[in-house]
């Protein structure tokens, strides 16, 4: 059995069993079943189309499932080099690797409790429409590769800070520059405004999910705005992979 | 048979040498004070030595593996680092077992291993309960606990005794005797009595130089007693 | 007939149309794409007309109505959203540099209205999920609390 598992079950068990976890999930609950409610019954005074609500609660659950999978990665290194408790973790023989990599595979437990909440309001607000089955799919898909690079991104902040304050700070403030544009109303949709939708991993996806759930595209019509959440996804991964071992460090800053 | 050996071991921070060419060796069974006032460089010492900071020179071994194989040093090292913290929310058992299967032992060994070193270091009766419950002795004597979990060939402690009325003092120390029979032990502590107590061998430390090393006896020689030869070694260079 | 008389018939041919679909049905809100096969020279525009009576606001149902076809056969797509309920004609006319307009086979769209929701389906579910939630965080707490007190 290798070590980044037993890594990646002792932290989801410190974030499930007596953490924070729960009570985070059950947040993200109870944004969701507003975000249901008034969508419900805005729709029964026909203002709203049945697709657009369910696509409403994807975009909800995205942007909110990264987000809490940002605030629990963000800890992860920072906070422990806080709680002094990561010399401890840098005395055992597991490699650097392996516990960057079961960190953030424990982060992602986070997002897929979210995921496990959303499907219920899909299904509830996608009845009879073939919608809820497909924004289920791109809640897992789109929204897990969008949560991966994030979360990483997130969990690299950690590891260059040495108090959870200054990386949360910084997580938020990543996700604020990067959700802020999706929620101008007046982005043109060539040129610029394409532009910066495209190489922004959460503009690009809401787009892409919203363009198949409301606009009923092809999945692959609009594929290419994918191409920015995946090419995060695996730099992230990729520099986690190969620059662990130089950032799992004591404390960080220069040696 | 040798367990450790320091040849030339230097740290810079910038323009401060933290550690300034030690070099010692260390045998199977001894236990080695580390002394010397605040800033001195015991820690930093350790950490070399347990892998946790890269030397900017020198070379060392460790429980007979050379320093560019940490990983290998690591499982055979236990250490109870400096103002360690410790995970409030798990219990003092969940700790020792998780520290256990990171040192690569099966779910079953683990709980065995943990469950006899509760017992050892006398907190098996709080061994269900959340760490945030213990006093600050408890969480020492957990420490030296879990610095024991993988059968280590040689222990390091810093300033085990840190903190602890008298009584908590001399349970570690008696924990330390005992552990100084099959390993070889490196203590830094600020009290020179506890040196006096149980280590064979000291190594005095001023602003990153080694000042002196040797068996107890022959570090005190003339001095009269070890806190007179501390005090001459270490502020002697001061007033230079 | 000669060469010369087969080039000129070639040369000063009228525009020609023909349409991809001929039936389409959609729901309010769509984006629906038909495909067109045009030679030219012409100018192409699309247009939109109701065949209920009800008023079509073409700038509602695409801001690219108007485009301009090459001599020779080409696929020209035309996309639009569909913004009323009903059934409509879509067609696209062909405007020559000279002679008369020509006119492509109309495509039939027919629009349903939105699918409401039954509200009553989502409130229990709105209710039932942060309460389960909840419960289970809250007997977790106590649960772990209660039995940490009884191993101390
Ligand atoms: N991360 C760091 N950056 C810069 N200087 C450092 C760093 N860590 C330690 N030092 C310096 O290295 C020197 C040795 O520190 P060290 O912690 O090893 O001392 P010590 O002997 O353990 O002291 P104490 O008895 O107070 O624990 C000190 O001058 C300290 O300021
Ligand atoms: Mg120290």
């Amino acid at each position: 059995m290798s070590r980044w598992t037993v890594v990646a079950e002792q932290e989801s068990r410190d974030l499930w069993v007596g953490g924070r976890g729960p009570a985070l999930v059950f947040g993200f609950s109870v944004l969701l079943s507003a975000m249901t409610y008034l969508a419900a019954t805005n729709q029964a005074m026909n203002f709203l189309e049945q697709r657009e609500a369910v696509n409403l609660i994807v975009q909800v659950g995205l942007a909110v499932g990264v987000l809490l999978t940002v605030v629990v990665s963000a800890d992860a290194i920072s906070g422990e080099r806080e709680r002094g408790t990561f010399e401890g973790l840098l005395l055992t023989p597991v490699s650097r690797r392996a516990i960057v990599v079961g960190k953030l595979a424990a982060a992602s437990t986070i997002w897929l409790a979210c995921l496990v909440v959303t499907l219920p309001y899909l299904w509830v607000l996608g009845r009879g429409v073939a919608g809820a089955v497909q924004a289920a799919l791109l809640a897992l898909t789109v929204g897990t590769l969008v949560a991966t690079g994030l979360g990483g991104i997130s969990l690299l902040i950690s590891a260059v800070t040495n108090s959870n304050k200054t990386s949360l700070a910084w997580g938020l403030l990543l996700l604020l520059v990067l959700f802020a544009p999706t929620q101008l109303p007046a982005l043109p949709k060539t040129g610029v405004g394409e532009v910066i939708t495209r190489v922004n991993p959460i503009g690009s996806s809401l787009h892409y999910v919203s363009q198949i759930l409301v606009s009923r595209r092809d999945w692959t019509h609009d594929l290419s705005y994918l191409a920015s959440p995946i090419v995060i996804a695996v730099i992230v991964t990729g520099v986690l992979i190969a620059a662990g071992p130089r950032l799992v460090r004591l404390t960080a800053g220069p040696r | 048979m040798t367990t450790i050996e320091a040849i030339g071991l230097s740290k810079r921070y910038g323009a401060r040498n933290a550690l300034d060419g030690l070099t010692f060796a260390a045998d199977q069974g001894e236990v080695i004070g580390l002394l010397g006032p605040n800033g001195a460089g015991k820690t930093t010492t350790i950490r070399l030595l347990t892998t946790i900071l890269e030397p900017t020179g020198g070379t060392f071994t460790v429980a007979g593996i050379p320093g560019d194989q940490p990983d290998r040093i690591r499982q055979r090292i236990g250490v109870l680092p400096e103002s360690a913290g410790y995970p409030a929310r798990q219990t003092g058992g969940e700790y020792l077992r998780y520290a256990a299967r990171l040192f690569g032992r099966s779910r079953h060994d683990a709980r065995g291993v943990a469950d006899r070193l509760l017992t050892d270091v006398g907190l098996s009766d709080r061994a269900g309960a959340r760490i945030s419950t213990y006093s600050r002795g408890m969480k020492q004597r957990l420490g030296i606990a879990r610095a024991l979990i993988n059968d280590p060939a040689v222990v390091f402690l810093d300033e085990p005794t840190l903190g602890l009325d008298p009584a908590g003092q001399r349970e570690i120390l008696a924990t330390i005797g005992e552990i100084g029979r099959g390993a070889t032990v490196v203590l830094s502590t600020h009290t020179l009595t506890e040196v006096e107590q149980v280590c064979t061998s000291v190594l005095i430390l001023d602003r990153g130089r080694l000042r002196a090393a040797g068996p107890i006896d022959k570090v005190v020689a003339g001095a009269g007693s070890l806190s007179a030869a501390f005090l001459n070694l270490t502020e002697e260079a001061r007033h230079v | 007939m000669n060469l010369l008389n087969l080039l000129a018939t070639v040369a000063l041919a009228d525009p020609t149309i023909t349409m991809n679909q001929d039936d389409l049905t959609a729901v309010i809100g769509q984006t629906l794409t038909v495909e067109s096969v045009v030679t030219g020279p012409a100018i192409a525009h699309l247009n939109v007309v109701s065949l209920d009576g009800v008023y079509v606001d073409l700038e509602d149902w695409s801001q690219d109505v108007t485009r301009t076809v090459p001599t020779e056969e080409a696929t020209v797509d035309w996309e639009f959203q569909a913004v009323n309920p009903g059934r409509f004609a879509v067609y696209v006319v062909l405007i020559p540099q000279n002679g008369r307009l020509v006119a492509g086979p109309p495509v039939h769209v027919t629009v349903s209205r939105r699918e409401t929701l039954d509200t009553g389906g989502a409130l229990p579910v709105a209710i039932a999920v942060p309460a389960l939630l909840g419960i289970a965080t809250l007997t977790g707490t106590a649960r772990r609390l209660l039995g940490l007190r009884s191993k101390v």
